[in-house]
């Protein structure tokens, strides 16, 4: 482009040094024909006034032979016209200095041989022939004549001479502005020639990238688009019509705003504000209308051109993301809403669980205290198997009360406030051990507790845990010649675990799904005793404490009961 | 055993009968006024309402007080009995079958003397009371009724 111009420029600034230099050339050639033309003037001058100066002597001499008046009539009209001839003939070329002396010269002598004429004519026609013809060589006519002969060939010569030169001069000047004026357009046709084959060559490039262009426009899967700052699309690829259903045609009829979704209209007009002010769009999401009425969602990215007062837009349709984010969105609340569902669901349950175990211990009192008046009271009415009823009737009411208070239990540990102390588990489990000792001396056990064992937690929770763990641990082996209960630590998978093992009768791995459910039992109550709350109320108590419990067993060979406390487990052996 | 009556707060007649046979059992032979909810407790204390008239000076030797009661309940009864003068120094023990840690927190802050679970084994709960028959009845030295 920047070629272009200058070879145009070029061009023309040569054009116009052509035009300066021929033109000059010309009127250096004018006027060169000027001085021809009047050299030419001059000579014409020189030939009148000789003529005329013959005339007077034509006329002078034929008069003077004759006497006849007749021949007067050219001496008169040259008299008449000689000296303005010859002011004529001097005003011409005032440049030329020697013409000018000549001019001089010549003018008295003129005068000179008029005056003699004109006395031999009043002599021959006053005194006759004979007078007049004593003055013709005593009057000094010839010897004049000669003089002014002499003199205007003289002029004559040089005049030609002059004009010789001028005419040379001027074919030669005429030349030089013909080769000029040949180099010069030659060389602005040249130019002229580039210039326009540089036109040729740039409008096909030009021609090129723009059907480059078109084609990508017409390929791109992005919908692309150039608008006016009215709203108006002026260009929209093929895209949008495969996404939305629109032709171009309909899509430029109308304002853009008209296809934007009414909820998305009021953003659509503070982004093209923006965009007017020529801040451009990055990132701006709305919905459009399809031709069968649906809406798609179009993420936005416009460029403002302030200076074509145009919009260059790209737009994406992003309707398949927006409705996936819309299901995440729609999934989050509606699991929220179960979440606080199931925690409202829970709680009333929990609530139900303790004032049902609550009210419960009422009427079981009752049943317990009104039997033993029975048996005191009314003992002697009382036959054996009302004995043993009334018997069973008790023991059935303190199984019941130890359930309750089991429940009871398990509800606290859900809704007590968690502390969180560093706990000697060690210290710990060694005083429970001693108690169940103690609790029947006469089984003969082994306690394997590792020192240092330490966690973070809730002290009174943690502590049921453990004592839930060791009774279990306790009540499994007390059919063993030998109990023997371990409680350590291991480090499983990156992951610190407390255990409590004991070599009781163990389990079959295919119920541990059971183990830890309430009231759920993996021996007869003949077997062993309990409610089946102890290792529910250690797995709620290990959750609370965000840990995990898990149990590992064989029939008859034991089992291993490991739980983690996450609030900072590492033993601190040091 | 020294004299002085025992208010018996308690709504369940089941409940009243066998805390009444749990004292006989253990030989407290005091007399046993029984108030079947928080309002007829307050006024034989304080000699209101039905109780209109009664000496107000003449105290129960110890209030057996079940917390969960009609109309008023049991802590806001042993919140007005500590509040007032005249029954600040009156032994209360709650007996209750109310395991609740806040309950049990919020007695002791309204200053119970003693906090006491109903047992389910009837024989649990005759130790029970005679402990506190012993304790309340027999070993604590009150205050003198006219100070000093």
């Amino acid at each position: 482009m920047q070629v272009l111009l200058a070879g145009l420029a070029l061009a023309l600034i040569l054009l116009g040094v052509v035009t300066w230099v021929g033109w000059r050339q010309f009127d250096r050639v004018e006027r060169t024909v000027v001085t021809v033309s009047q050299a030419h003037h001059v000579l014409d001058g020189l030939a009148r006034v000789r003529s005329s100066i013959q005339d007077v002597e034509t006329g002078t001499r034929g008069f003077l032979v004759t006497g006849d008046q007749e021949y007067l009539a050219p001496y008169a009209t040259a008299r008449a016209v000689i000296s303005r001839e010859l002011k004529a003939l001097c005003s011409i070329s005032t440049d030329n200095a020697r013409h000018q002396t000549n001019c001089d010269a010549l003018a008295p002598l003129i005068a000179d041989r008029i005056a003699s004429a004109s006395r031999t004519i009043e002599a021959r026609r006053t005194e006759g022939f004979d007078a007049a013809q004593r003055l013709v060589p005593g009057g000094g006519g010839k010897a004049t004549m000669d003089r002014v002969r002499a003199l205007i060939q003289t002029m004559e010569a040089e005049e030609e001479t002059r004009l010789s030169q001028r005419t040379s001069a001027a074919q030669r000047e005429a030349a030089t502005a013909r080769i000029l004026v040949a180099i010069g357009t030659s060389v602005a046709l040249l130019l002229l020639v580039g210039t326009f084959a540089l036109v040729l060559r740039e409008t096909q490039l030009r021609r090129q990238s723009q059907a480059e262009l078109d084609r990508f426009f017409t390929l791109s899967l992005d919908m692309l688009g150039i608008a006016d700052m009215n709203g108006y699309f002026l260009r929209v690829s093929p895209s949008f019509t495969q996404t939305l259903g629109h032709t171009p045609e309909e899509m430029m009829a109308r304002p853009f705003l008209d296809f934007v979704h009414p909820h998305d209209r009021a953003a659509t007009i503070a982004e093209l504000e923006q965009l007017r002010q020529g801040a451009p769009t990055v990132h701006f999401e709305n919905r459009y209308r399809c031709k069968d009425g649906s809406w798609r969602w179009l993420s936005w990215m416009t460029q403002p051109i302030a200076t074509e007062a145009l919009l260059y837009a790209t737009a994406r349709d992003i309707t398949e993301r927006r409705q996936a984010e819309e299901e995440v969105a729609t999934l989050n609340t509606s699991l929220h809403r179960q979440a606080l569902e199931l925690a409202a669901a829970n709680k009333e349950l929990e609530s139900f669980a303790y004032s049902v175990s609550h009210d419960l211990r009422a009427p079981l009192r009752s049943i317990d205290g009104f039997s033993q008046v029975l048996q005191e009271d009314c003992a002697p009415q009382l036959t054996d198997d009302g004995k043993d009823a009334l018997m069973r009737i008790r023991r059935a009411a303190t199984t019941m009360g130890q359930l309750i208070d089991a429940l009871l239990g398990l509800s606290r540990v859900t809704r007590a406030d968690l502390r969180a102390e560093r706990v000697d588990l060690s210290r710990m489990a060694t005083t429970i051990a001693g108690e169940l000792q103690q609790s029947q001396p006469e089984r003969r056990a082994e306690f394997l507790i590792a020192p240092d064992l330490s966690a973070v937690g809730d002290p009174v929770l943690l502590h049921a845990a453990m004592e839930n763990l060791l009774d279990n641990a306790w009540k499994y082996t007390s059919t063993r010649n030998a109990t023997r209960i371990e409680v350590g630590q291991v480090v499983l998978r990156d992951e610190s675990a407390y255990f409590v093992r004991d070599n009781g009768v163990g389990f079959d791995m295919a119920y541990v799904g059971k183990l830890f459910g309430a009231f759920q039992r993996l021996h007869r109550p003949a077997e062993f005793g309990g409610t089946g709350i102890g290792l529910a109320t250690v797995q709620r108590i290990i959750h609370r404490h965000h840990g995990r419990v898990w149990a590992e067993g064989e029939v008859d060979r034991g089992a291993t009961f490991y739980f983690t406390v996450p609030g900072g487990t590492r033993s601190n052996a040091s | 055993m020294t004299h002085g009556t025992i208010l018996l707060v308690e709504d369940n007649p089941d409940d009243q009968k066998l805390t009444l046979r749990a004292l006989r059992k253990n030989n407290i032979a005091n007399d046993v006024v029984i108030a079947e909810d928080g309002v007829q407790a307050l006024d034989y204390l304080f000699g209101t309402g039905q109780f209109a008239g009664r000496e107000v000076n003449d105290r129960p030797a110890l209030v057996l007080l079940d917390l969960k009661l009609p109309r008023v309940d049991g802590l806001t009864v042993l919140g007005r009995i500590r509040a007032d003068e005249r029954t600040r120094t009156v032994p209360v023990v709650v007996l209750t079958s109310s395991a609740e840690e806040q309950d049990l927190v919020k007695s002791y802050e309204l200053g119970v003397n003693s906090y006491v679970r109903k047992p389910v084994d009837f024989s649990e709960f005759v130790e029970a009371a005679r402990q506190l028959g012993l304790y309340w009845l027999l070993l604590n030295e009150q205050p003198r009724k006219n100070g000093l």
